[in-house]
């Protein structure tokens, strides 16, 4: 058989038809479907940026937020001489109150370990001015 | 020269209608053959030639002139058609060639279709071809567009797409030498 060659028969058209009037009415389709879907384009364009808009709102929301506590926050002076005042001014603070604020090594700590006997304690207090007040107390 | 002047009148929003309108009457014609021979059935082709009119409109702006008005509106008629068989195909849970396929075997059926025997066997022998091989060798055989406005229009280089064209032509002669 011989090879079929293309370029040696008449050109082989698509066969494709057009339906009659098609192009007549075709512009007029297109230029009423743009004015159609305009609103579209608005629609897309806050679908595209949806989730950058939602992370943008969280964060704005989140950082209002954290600005709020922090200038609500009471300021505390911390400085030796404020706390040194606070505890004189607050006749108040027993020993108990004390020791809930101390722990079980500072209170270990504080426990001195003195053996004396009575006749040591009284050399003590012979050679004290006010030993009146340690007896009382 | 004419044809900026052309784009500047379809950018001007005081001639933009008018020029559009002489934009669809001269591309309609050549544009629908060439998204016909993509997507093959008529109604799919109307689709797809009023979505890329649309997507010049909308898109005009963005033209900067590189290419020539004609190239870039047959760009966007290509990937609209591709994108377009490419969609149908994953819907109905098929391959783009299965598609192909099975249209041009009941090509006989289609109303807007008025070929004899030599046309079905052209079209089936096509349909067996790789895409970009399809899309070249209809683009130079039915539609005899210049290799140098094909290389525009494919972002591929001519020697490329004259490859692509003699080997569609070795593939569908020996279809026809064995069917």
């Amino acid at each position: 058989m011989k090879p079929f060659k293309l370029d040696e028969i008449e050109k082989i058209e698509t066969g494709f038809k057009v339906p009659e009037g098609y192009f007549d009415d075709f512009s007029l389709r297109v230029q009423q479907k743009i004015q159609e879907t305009k609103p579209e384009r608005k629609r897309y364009l806050i679908t595209r940026y949806r989730k950058l808009i939602s992370i943008a709102a969280i964060l704005i929301v989140a950082l209002g937020i954290a600005f709020v506590q922090y200038t609500k926050a009471p300021v505390y002076d911390t400085s030796d001489e404020s706390v040194e005042n606070y505890l004189a001014s607050n006749h108040c603070i027993s020993n108990d109150d004390w020791a809930m604020m101390l722990d079980e090594k500072d209170l270990q700590k504080m426990e001195a370990n003195m053996n004396l006997n009575n006749q040591e304690i009284e050399e003590i207090l012979a050679s004290e001015e006010n030993f009146e007040n340690y007896i009382i107390d | 020269m004419e044809e900026q002047v052309f784009i500047a009148q379809l950018l001007n929003p005081a001639t933009q209608n008018t020029a559009f309108q002489k934009l669809i009457s001269d591309y309609q014609r050549p544009l629908y053959h060439h998204i016909r021979n993509i997507v093959l059935d008529h109604d799919d082709a109307d689709d797809v030639l009023q979505n890329t009119f649309i997507k010049v409109f909308r898109h005009l702006h963005n033209f900067k002139g590189e290419s020539k008005l004609f190239s870039w509106m047959y760009r966007i008629a290509t990937n609209e058609a591709i994108t377009f068989i490419n969609q149908k195909a994953k819907r109905r849970g098929i391959s783009t060639d299965d598609l192909q396929n099975s249209y041009t075997a009941q090509l006989k059926a289609d109303t807007h279709f008025d070929g004899d025997e030599a046309q079905i066997k052209l079209h089936k022998a096509i349909a067996l071809l790789p895409q970009k091989q399809q899309l070249v060798f209809k683009m130079k055989y039915f539609e005899e567009i210049k290799y140098e406005d094909m290389s525009e229009i494919l972002d591929t280089s001519v020697g490329a797409l004259k490859a692509s064209y003699h080997h569609a032509v070795k593939k569908i002669e020996n279809y026809f030498t064995e069917n």
